[in-house]
């Protein structure tokens, strides 16, 4: 039961992990008590000023709930690609795109250069309302399509990357997460499955292995940036008294 | 001691740390006897709600804890609390 409490944030642990796992080996609770401690770990992470952070405001949240909601639109889109009829790229994609960029630049950018941020979600708003497809510049060669793969692989990990690093996720999760829902599932939809087309033989299939897994990372990327409160670079730092009084 | 936050919102928590004071009252608990003291004044309390509303007390600077060696800090109303009670009962209990 102790091993909820990684869930709350650092500071928070520092100061009363201790004596919440002494009360929970003195009075033991059950899955109800499970549900409670998670309510509070939630809690902990929505009030940093509760441990001497600084509070977050609503606008930190927005691009955790952006990269959130960016990686439960590319999963279903996907998923409906598969379960239902197959489709053409669609703006359920777009969208997602949208959101990402807007989750990274968000996040980068808000106090810093809010302009810009607004300028470039202007023009690719603009680019998707006429009716302009990124991946159509890919032609139809081989040499295009592998160049075209490469350069969306770095794209799409380069921008995971930068949430996650925004999100206060170790080196070590960021590269499972770059792994798990990038690399591996491309590579083996490539090499094993065929093709990525959701018409081509095998091509459904192929497309939940090798796209799926990055709108779920994203999806964690973004809770994680949601409940942490993604902080802008003129944010103050955050500090983490201990807060004990030595009985006198 | 972090300083005092008089920011800082009780919310759903607010009636837990109003039983927290009550069981306080009569002197310091840990907080095992505190989760024992909030139970049987107001039914079933979780850990978690229980240091979540510790937290918002402590922050507030209503309580404060008592350390004694390497034991578990056992709480105590702090004399904030004493000065300024009548104020937060009646803000805690709206």
């Amino acid at each position: 039961m102790s091993r909820l409490l990684r869930l709350y944030p650092a500071a928070w642990r520092e100061r009363y992990e201790a004596e919440f796992i002494g009360t929970l080996q003195e009075r033991p609770v059950g899955p109800t008590g499970s549900v409670d401690i998670v309510n509070g770990a939630i809690d902990a992470h929505l009030h940093p000023e509760l441990i001497g952070g600084a509070p977050h405001v609503w606008t930190h949240r927005l691009p955790g709930l952006m990269a959130t909601a960016a990686g439960l639109i590319w999963s279903w889109y996907y998923l409906r690609i598969v379960l239902a009829a197959p489709e053409e790229w669609g703006y359920g994609v777009l969208l997602a795109m949208l959101l990402m960029i807007f989750a990274v630049l968000g996040d980068y950018m808000a106090s810093y250069a809010r302009r810009i941020g607004l300028a470039v979600s202007a023009l690719i708003s603009a680019a998707v309302l006429a009716g302009v497809q990124p991946l159509s510049v890919i032609g139809d060669g081989m040499l295009n399509f592998a160049l075209g793969a490469a350069a969306a692989l770095l794209l799409s990990g380069g921008m995971l990357t930068l949430a996650a690093l925004r999100a206060g996720i170790g080196a070590g999760v960021r590269w499972v997460l770059i792994a798990g829902g990038l690399l591996v599932p491309v590579t083996v939809a490539i090499s094993v499955m065929g093709g990525f087309g959701p018409t081509d033989p095998g091509g459904a299939p192929a497309m939940v292995v090798a796209i799926l897994p990055y709108g779920i990372a994203w999806t964690i990327v973004g809770l994680r940036m949601t409940l942490r409160g993604s902080m802008t670079i003129h944010d103050a730092p955050t500090t983490a008294p201990t807060s004990k009084v030595a009985a006198a | 001691m972090p300083t005092e936050a008089t920011h800082v919102a009780f919310g759903r928590f607010g009636e837990t740390a109003m039983w927290i004071l009550v069981a306080l009252a009569p002197g310091p608990l840990r907080a095992a006897r505190m989760l024992d003291e909030v139970r049987r004044l107001d039914g079933q309390v979780g850990p978690g709600a229980l240091f979540g509303a510790v937290a918002r007390l402590e922050r507030r600077g209503l309580i404060e804890p008592l350390v004694i060696g390497d034991r578990q800090p056992a709480y105590r109303l702090s004399m904030r609390w004493h000065g300024d009670s009548a104020d937060y009962r009646e803000g805690l209990a709206r």
